[in-house]
């Protein structure tokens, strides 16, 4: 309340007591009672002047009967009984004096209908006897008169007397009258005369009290009553009538006050409420616009105000929501436990400080029964006091912000590529399956997998398929597992796997499902397929492991283990891998390969391709492969720097490196050996991506003088394949030139035999896996002899890969295999000046004399 | 002008109005019948009707003629007011209902309506308190409220009677009200004589008219005066002698009320004479049998002379044309 209004208020609520007071006041005035009074008095005068005028009327003759004055007389007597009441209402005033006159005017009252009554029969008996006189005196002269003439006279003259008295009123002619009448009731006992003189006396003495009567003393008396009594009457009238005006005045004035003051205190409210109604409108504006939930409730937790936010939040319309308790509006909850916010406000009451719980985030259930994230804060609510008259509660939906916060959080332990767990996140899982192998002292496996053909499709068909293989890598991955493992994808083509509580032996059954699954899966891209392989290095984690970085890297070795020891396979890491591993783990292999490159550190090997065909053995045959001399002279395989070399885009490099040097000695060797053997020269993937190895090629031949003709590629069906068109440009142009081209690794794709007819290829390779197990594989005898049928149609030479023995060489050269190529003939050997063409073994030779045979 | 053009409008319909009603203003009034109706005579004619609810008046007749209203079931109103006798019962003294005597005559129950004052001494001037008395009285049916408002409140024909007229039931205010009612409405118009009052000369015949100015001229009027020629003022009974001593000589005086104990003694209320011939025995103790010697002794005691007995026959002759009509019906 505005302190300016309230002296106004405080005054106005005075001034209507007070006039509220004199209206008490005036009504308690009865002025109807006086009224009653004064008329009663003035209907009696009027009935006493009306008993007056009949009594004129009667004595004048001009009235016969009494009736109308009977009735005057009767109302006389009825106001009588009034006086009753009037003399009550006087005696209130205490006015003695008034009592007395009302005493005098009842007693006069009753005297006047008295002398009334009196009046009616001495005027009628009175005139009766005055008719009666003359007759009964003429009676009596008529009688005595001759007797005694002076008693006649005396009688006569009575009778005179007695009328003039009756008509005079004079007193002098009743003593003459009466004195006349003594003195003949004493002589004359006669009865006539006897009866004269009682009609004189009746009408002597009834004139008497009439003329007393008439004389009017009464009346007078009676009248001075009553106009004593209306001038009392009229004083009390005005009295009160004045003393009313007063309070009408007063009343008047308070009134005028009041009205002013109202006046006041309207322009006043008005003015406050204006500004009120502005700083409310601009209150509930705000607290409407904002996006917070904002529910004001007072000192006992009871909900006063909520906003269209918290509206929103609980469902509840704040119609209903004013008045409950702040619980039953709103239900907020902590891992399934219910936490009570009127607790937390009697907190907040009590300690009369705002409680932030920001860094908490809970549940509230909506009206939908759905749980959004909240962070809210409790503030106390003073009056201009500081008295706390209740509390605040302000609440935010942070369940964007946490879902954006979760969603950063996935993402920094994720791959998002794939949807499994980064290495980060790995190593941390790692971390903690460490801990408990060394406390609990359990043995998880822990399993690397590196893919051997991702590079090719990456390169050859682009990222968006590398992608695409890796999602169903992983789903293939994914479905081999456990639900407690963990798959993980530390970058690139690496994953790893983590396997709680399995021994190796289980690991090891599921590292060769994971072989199994991979070979048995080919990934295709616009209708090509592609073959994938796996390299899997398998690490027993248990309280005797070092720290993580010790496990990854020991994992990674034995990965490379597998690898070296020639893909899709599964390592087991041993000890005495580390050497090794070390050697190559530590390398870098980009600075390696840069500088083998450099130095000439690679080193050209050959492997013979033998023809199983007598007709066919003019020149010998052989492929050329590649070696890497490291700076202690060992010499790595391949399989070791190879995919280091794909990844890190260097394959172009070292293909160039592999013709150039071979072209280089090529001449040198036919001019010295006299032959010109063929050689088989790979061509990478990346080497097809390279636009500018054919121009490079083209240059070789004609920088080293070597005849194309001795040169056969060999290209893999899968970078054929996916790269159709430059390959058929590439190989066209170089066969015009003379070259031979080989399709490498044939049927490991699961290649169309309908490719064939477009890749104008030389010879065939067949895929190792086929002919390693031909022995015994009867559905790799059919693919081989498949391939072979095809090959002698379409007038292409077959080569077999991988003939480890003799049998197999039997085998193949059954099934009209062309040639073969293998362990069972030689094994790669260094390629010098000296000897492009290794001494034949003399049991292969031996063998292949046989089979020639 | 436009003031003056809304003025002048307005005064010529304004004159336009008052020309309009002018012919109501002067039209004439119907002329004044001609009135022989005497002027100034002693006697008034009793009203021809007196405005009453009929319904009550039926329930007061009830009442009136219910011996229910008595104290053993033996005595109505009726009993002693019979209304084919001039309303009295034609004995010098009723019986009461203990089987004595009542001191007084009974009086006549008609033409009361008309009567200031009430009783043989004048006692009462309300019809129903009158009533009241007589109900309670000894001499009367000797019963007291708190007996009779329950009886009557048991009679089905009352309670419904009473809660017709007064919507409630019976109690001594409405018992009054109900029989002063039907007393109200026994009035008897049209006499001879107050046909005669009202100008029709020719009704009297010559005795009675004589008969009438005697009555006047020896002064009867004086006091037998009003409509109902009397009941409007007191009188001492022998102005001229003691007609109760002298009465008190002749008779047995046991029999007799004494009243000179009381606080007027020989006042009484002059006597209505309408009806009169119908009224014999008279004077409040029925002492004079015939009207004759009634007013033979009214000559006497009232104005001090002997009335001659052709006078006393002529006066008498008047006295009868004073019987009315009770509804119509020639008493």
């Amino acid at each position: 309340m505005n302190r300016r209004l309230t002296f106004p208020l405080i005054i106005g609520v005075f001034l209507a007591i007070a006039l509220t007071f004199f209206n008490v006041k005036m009504q308690s005035f009865d002025l109807e009672k006086y009224n009653f009074g004064a008329n009663q008095l003035v209907t009696l005068k009027q009935a006493h002047n009306q008993a007056y005028e009949e009594i004129y009327k009667i004595r004048a003759g001009a009235r016969l009967h009494y009736d109308t004055l009977t009735r005057v007389t009767k109302s006389m007597k009825e106001i009588s009984k009034n006086l009753n009441t009037i003399t009550i209402n006087l005696a209130q005033q205490d006015d003695e004096r008034t009592t007395e006159v009302l005493k005098a005017l009842e007693y006069r009252l009753e005297a006047q209908i008295q002398e009334i009554e009196t009046f009616k029969l001495r005027h009628a008996t009175i005139k009766n006897s005055l008719d009666y006189l003359p007759t009964i005196t003429e009676e009596a002269a008529s009688q005595y008169g001759d007797l005694d003439a002076a008693l006649l006279d005396e009688i006569r003259n009575l009778m005179h007397l007695t009328l003039f008295y009756v008509q005079t009123s004079d007193k002098e002619w009743a003593k003459k009258s009466r004195a006349l009448h003594d003195d003949l009731t004493q002589q004359h006992a006669h009865k006539l005369i006897q009866h004269i003189l009682a009609h004189t006396k009746l009408i002597r003495d009834g004139t008497d009290e009439m003329n007393a009567f008439l004389s009017g003393e009464g009346k007078i008396e009676f009248e001075e009553i009553i106009d004593t009594l209306q001038y009392t009457y009229s004083d009390y009238h005005r009295d009160a009538v004045n003393e009313m005006n007063q309070y009408r005045l007063l009343m008047y004035i308070i009134s005028v006050a009041l009205l002013v003051l109202v006046i006041y205190i309207m322009f006043l409210f008005s003015r406050n409420a204006l500004t009120l109604f502005r700083e409310r409108e601009r209150a509930h504006v705000t607290l409407t616009s904002i996006g917070s939930g904002v529910i004001v409730t007072d000192r006992h937790g009871v909900v006063e105000f909520m906003n269209h936010a918290a509206e929103n939040f609980t469902g509840w319309s704040s119609m209903h929501a004013i008045g409950s308790v702040l619980d039953d509006v709103i239900e907020i909850h902590d891992d399934g436990k219910t936490i009570s916010l009127n607790k937390s406000i009697n907190e907040c009451i009590a300690c009369g400080e705002p409680i932030e719980l920001n860094d908490k985030h809970l549940l509230l259930k909506r009206a939908d029964d759905q749980d959004i994230s909240i962070m809210h804060s409790i503030a106390p609510i003073r009056d201009h006091d500081h008295r706390i008259v209740g509390a605040v509660l302000v609440f935010d939906d942070v369940s964007e912000a946490q879902r954006l916060t979760k969603e950063l959080q996935w993402h920094a332990s994720h791959d998002p590529l794939t949807g499994l767990v980064n290495r980060r996140e790995f190593e941390t899982r790692l971390k903690s399956h460490l801990h408990t192998a060394r406390v609990e002292e359990l043995t998880h496996t822990l399993l690397f997998l590196d893919l051997d053909q991702f590079k090719v499709v990456n390169d050859t068909c682009g990222h968006l398929a590398g992608d695409r293989l890796l999602i169903q890598i992983t789903d293939l991955f994914k479905n081999l597992l456990r639900s407690g493992d963990t798959l993980a994808r530390l970058g690139g083509d690496e994953f790893a796997i983590l396997l709680p509580s399995c021994p190796v032996e289980s690991a090891k059954l599921l590292s060769e499902e994971i072989l199994q699954a991979i070979q048995s899966f080919t990934f295709e891209w616009d209708g090509k397929p592609f073959k994938i392989g796996v390299s899997i290095g398998l690490l027993p984690i248990n309280k005797h492991c070092g720290d993580i970085t010790t496990i990854m890297s020991a994992a990674d070795v034995a990965c490379y283990a597998a690898k070296d020891g020639g893909r899709n396979r599964v390592h087991i890491y041993l000890p005495s891998d580390e050497d090794t591993a070390r050697h190559h783990n530590e390398m870098n292999w980009v600075s390696i390969l840069t500088e083998a490159l450099q130095e000439d550190r690679f080193v050209l090997y050959g492997q013979t391709i033998m023809p199983l065909e007598e007709q066919l053995q003019k020149e010998p045959h052989m492929e050329v492969l590649i070696r890497l001399q490291d700076e202690s002279g060992a010499i790595v395989l391949p399989g070791a720097f190879l995919p280091a070399a794909e990844r890190y885009n260097m394959m172009s490099a070292i293909d160039r490196w592999v013709i150039s040097n071979s072209f280089s000695h090529y001449n040198e060797f036919r001019k010295m050996h006299g032959i010109s053997p063929r050689l088989s020269i790979n061509l990478s993937g990346a080497s097809f991506n390279d636009r500018q190895m054919l121009r490079f090629i083209v240059e070789q031949f004609m920088q080293y003088r070597v005849n194309p003709e001795d040169i056969c590629f060999e290209i893999t069906e899968t970078v054929a394949i996916a790269q159709m068109r430059y390959a058929m440009i590439f190989i066209n142009t170089l066969k015009k030139a003379g070259c031979k081209f080989a399709l490498d690794d044939f049927g490991s794709g699961l290649s169309s035999f309908g490719y064939l007819k477009n890749l104008p290829v030389d010879y065939i390779k067949i895929d190792g896996n086929f002919v390693k197990d031909i022995e015994g594989d009867r559905l790799s005898q059919v693919m081989v002899q498949m391939i072979s049928n095809v090959g002698k149609v379409m007038d292409i030479k077959i080569i077999a890969e991988s003939a480890e023995d003799d049998n197999t060489l039997d085998i193949l050269k059954e099934l009209g295999i062309d040639y073969a190529q293998g362990y069972g003939i030689n094994e790669p050997y260094a390629l010098s000046m000296d000897q492009l063409m290794p001494k034949v073994d003399t049991t292969v030779e031996r063998r292949l004399t046989q089979v020639c045979d | 002008m436009d003031v003056i053009r809304h003025l002048s409008l307005l005064t010529t319909g304004a004159t336009a109005i008052l020309f309009a009603f002018f012919p109501l203003l002067v039209w004439p009034a119907e002329p004044k019948t001609l009135s022989m109706q005497l002027h100034n005579e002693p006697v008034l004619p009793i009203p021809r009707e007196v405005e009453l609810d009929p319904g009550k008046v039926e329930l007061g007749k009830k009442l009136f003629e219910d011996k229910r209203l008595s104290v053993d079931n033996s005595m109505a109103c009726a009993t002693c007011h019979h209304l084919n006798k001039g309303g009295g019962d034609g004995k010098p003294l009723s019986k009461a209902i203990s089987g004595k005597l009542r001191k007084t005559n009974t009086p006549s129950i008609f033409n009361l309506n008309f009567m200031p004052i009430l009783g043989w001494k004048g006692q009462g001037s309300d019809i129903g308190d009158v009533a009241e008395a007589i109900i309670h009285s000894k001499q009367g049916m000797a019963i007291e409220w708190e007996q009779l408002i329950p009886k009557l409140n048991d009679i089905p024909e009352y309670v419904d009677g009473f809660k017709q007229q007064y919507n409630n039931k019976a109690n001594p205010e409405k018992v009054k009200d109900a029989i002063s009612t039907y007393i109200r409405s026994l009035i008897t118009p049209d006499s001879r004589f107050d046909r005669y009052l009202r100008g029709e000369r020719s009704v009297l015949t010559a005795d009675e008219r004589e008969g009438y100015q005697l009555f006047k001229a020896y002064g009867c009027s004086s006091c037998h005066q009003g409509v109902n020629l009397g009941g409007n003022m007191l009188s001492k009974f022998g102005i001229f002698g003691d007609y109760l001593a002298d009465r008190k000589k002749k008779q047995n005086a046991g029999l007799y009320k004494d009243y000179s104990a009381t606080e007027t003694p020989r006042y009484f209320r002059v006597p209505s004479l309408r009806n009169v011939s119908l009224t014999a025995p008279y004077f409040h103790d029925g002492s004079a049998e015939t009207l004759s010697s009634a007013v033979a002794a009214m000559g006497r005691y009232m104005l001090g002379r002997k009335i001659p007995d052709d006078d006393v026959e002529l006066i008498v002759e008047f006295l009868k044309t004073l019987n009315g009509r009770y509804k119509g019906q020639q008493l």
